[in-house]
């Protein structure tokens, strides 16, 4: 039977890689021919040294314990939003972010970055990014005021839908995605003009629609014309669909907030009548902009779409 | 074989260990004794060696009664090569010296 240093490197060679196993053997191998008790001792502390640091278990194990942690405290603070029906999406959205993030330790994962400076860069950025959030998280958890925790809740959004529509941007543009030049500029394309026609039509046919049923009309519209331009396969069709989709909620979010911020009057609808009439104007600026919200999460909950499509619908990594 | 970094001062105790009588071939315990390794920094090294080509391993023929065979490695060609040119580049600059030591 083993004695204790023998059962050590029998545990470590089991947290070897499968292609490595000639390794494991070959540590034991050596520890086999090794006599002296402390000798024995110190060869299997350093197998297991080894096998810990330099195959990447440790790596793995800080790169779980960063996306659990952080997933866990968004999930915290998102759980306090009085608005419930933001909750369930953005649980969504972040759930399916930290799954992302959790693959993303996968090498070459974003293709053209590869492991270069630039993509670690990248990757450095959207920790930082990542942290950012769970700091804003962690900082209002506590707020006092109506104010903070409304603050509080629109980082948390915006923060969120930032990173889903980065991930899901750079994932499609992967190396290893079947996304293909052609259908990322179709995509962009049917998306900026839709959200172009959304735009012409609340600047010459005013005001903003204060229903954002005609973006969303648009947006499924946008989307079957990317879906349509690309039907050579079914991944390639739905990645053209998504999109196109997100590209058309974000400029449509993108461009109700500049003309409810620097748009003419005519453009802003009377949407606060119990409003002083010297005030409405005003406070139909800042009014209008809340039932685009809704646009703006489902362009996060569409990009987390894209990126989670673009993840399973990449290539194999060749062996 | 693009390769533009010079190796840790540990990867060249290796490699010159090994290049001292490249055909011979050699066991991990005896490579470390004599570079000063312990198995958590000579295994690393070792695999990486593998991974690129330079060192090539194989298993003990004919091992003693009762003891599994051990496995044995050795440079390849390209590994022969490259500790040349290592051999003959100018070594680092050394470090420098910290406070307390000047």
């Amino acid at each position: 039977m083993a004695d204790l240093p023998g059962r050590l490197l029998d545990a470590t060679a089991h947290f070897l890689p499968a292609a490595r196993p000639d390794w494991g053997r070959a540590m034991r191998a050596e520890l086999a021919a090794l006599e002296g008790r402390g000798e024995r001792w110190r060869f299997a502390g350093g197998c297991m040294r080894a096998a810990i640091t330099q195959f990447r278990l440790l790596r793995a194990a800080v790169h779980l314990a960063v996306v659990l942690g952080a997933l866990g405290t968004v999930l915290a603070w998102a759980a306090t939003i009085g608005f419930r029906p933001l909750v369930w999406p953005l649980d969504a959205v972040v759930s399916v972010l930290a799954v992302v993030c959790w693959q993303a330790r996968r090498a070459a994962m974003l293709g053209p970055l590869g492991n270069g400076a630039i993509a670690w860069l990248l990757r450095a950025a959207g920790y930082l990014l990542a942290g950012g959030i769970a700091a804003v998280c962690v900082s209002h958890a506590r707020a006092t005021t109506g104010s903070e925790s409304e603050n509080g809740v629109g980082l948390l959004v915006g923060g969120v839908v930032v990173v889903a529509y980065a991930l899901g941007l750079v994932l499609v543009c992967a190396r290893s995605g079947r996304a293909t030049a052609q259908l990322r500029l179709t995509a962009v394309g049917c998306g900026a003009v839709a959200a172009l026609t959304w735009l012409l039509g609340a600047v010459f046919v005013p005001p903003i629609p204060a229903s954002t049923w005609w973006a969303l009309a648009l947006t499924g519209t946008a989307a079957i014309a990317a879906l349509s331009m690309n039907l050579g396969t079914p991944r390639r069709a739905l990645l053209a669909a998504l999109l196109s989709g997100a590209i058309t909620l974000a400029l449509v979010f993108c461009a109700v907030v500049l003309l409810a911020q620097y748009g003419p009057d005519a453009v802003i609808p009377a949407i606060t009548p119990q409003a002083l009439p010297a005030d409405r104007i005003a406070e139909s600026r800042i009014e209008i902009v809340d039932p685009y919200i809704l646009v703006l999460v489902l362009g996060g909950l569409v990009a987390t779409a894209l990126g989670a499509a673009a993840v399973i619908t990449r290539r194999p990594r060749p062996a | 074989m693009a390769r533009t970094r010079r190796p840790s001062a540990q990867t060249l105790a290796v490699l010159n260990a090994l290049a001292e009588d490249p055909a011979t071939w050699r066991y991990g315990y005896e490579l470390g004794r004599q570079v000063k390794l312990a198995a958590g920094s000579l295994y690393p090294i070792l695999i990486r060696l593998c991974d690129r080509g330079l060192l090539e391993a194989t298993w003990e023929d004919e091992p003693p009664q009762g003891r599994p065979p051990r496995h044995l490695y050795r440079l390849t060609g390209s590994g022969v090569r490259w500790a040349a040119e290592l051999a003959q580049e100018p070594a680092a600059a050394p470090a420098r010296p910290r406070l307390r030591e000047a």
